[in-house]
């Protein structure tokens, strides 16, 4: 089935976030690949909004939608202060902060 | 039957992976947040291909017209010359494994057990339609404006 197509694609674009998340040190790409995840979140439940879902996948699409918008507002709040405040991008020297 | 429907999908996933690997391999985040603006727009487009144009354009407005914007903005305004990038063969390795291990199940899964499936060829021809072509005539002129924008400023910028 074509079905199983996009669901692999969006498992893909998934793994292509888990990845960046897990092999970048910088928190801002950390927390673009965030938005990547949330990206093969929206491509699932587009999918079984094929199927007969009756629109109840909606409100979990509107929602994912909304935790990105959210998440890009986090995004620049966090790379705006730590511009502003000189320290590094880093998440190994940022994690040293809270010690 | 599903020929064309498999052909532009495929473009448009080549399209769509190719953005994502770039937000990673890129060295400046200016050109990150670049490559993910294509990437909401290619999957947008992969809505299209599902059928779902209504679905689509709201992807557009959220994705492309407000994260994307402001994460332009945001990263274009303040440049940080030094930080660390992904490391790319954790990367690639990452992503295999992870990717296998998910999909596993899914190769032995009968998906038309969830419910009947509303995709048809027809689909296609509902999804991709002059009007939307026009959408996403509007998002990429806007978006070549916006990076247009960016890159004037930076120029005046050093002039000064």
């Amino acid at each position: 089935m074509i079905e199983q197509l996009f669901i692999i694609i969006s498992f893909a674009v998934f793994a292509l976030g888990v990845a960046g998340i897990v092999s970048s040190r910088n928190i801002v790409i950390m927390l673009l690949s965030t938005e990547v995840i949330l990206l093969s979140a929206t491509l699932l439940a587009v999918v079984f909004f094929n199927f007969n879902a009756g629109g109840e996948i909606l409100p979990l699409l509107f929602t994912i939608w909304a935790i990105a918008a959210a998440e890009a507002i986090m995004v620049i709040v966090f790379y705006r202060y730590l511009v502003s405040s000189k320290s590094s991008l880093d998440i190994k020297v940022l994690s040293k902060l809270r010690e | 039957m599903y020929d064309i429907t498999i052909y532009i999908l495929a473009i448009t996933a080549i399209f769509e992976f190719a953005a994502i690997a770039f937000v990673f391999i890129s060295k400046s985040l200016l050109h990150s947040v670049i490559s993910l603006t294509l990437a909401f727009i290619v999957n947008s487009a992969l809505f299209l291909v599902m059928g779902q144009p209504f679905l689509a354009i709201i992807q557009l407005f959220i994705f492309v017209g407000g994260i994307s914007t402001y994460a332009l903005v945001g990263v274009a305004s303040s440049s940080f010359s030094k930080f660390p990038h992904t490391n790319k063969a954790a990367f690639v390795a990452v992503f295999v494994i992870f990717l296998a291990v998910i999909s596993y199940p899914l190769l032995t899964a009968n998906i038309s057990s969830i419910g009947t499936s509303a995709f048809t060829p027809l689909q296609v021809k509902i999804g991709i339609t002059n009007y939307m072509g026009l959408f996403y005539l509007i998002t990429a002129m806007l978006f070549g404006v916006a990076i247009s924008a960016i890159i004037l400023f930076k120029s005046l910028g050093r002039l000064k």
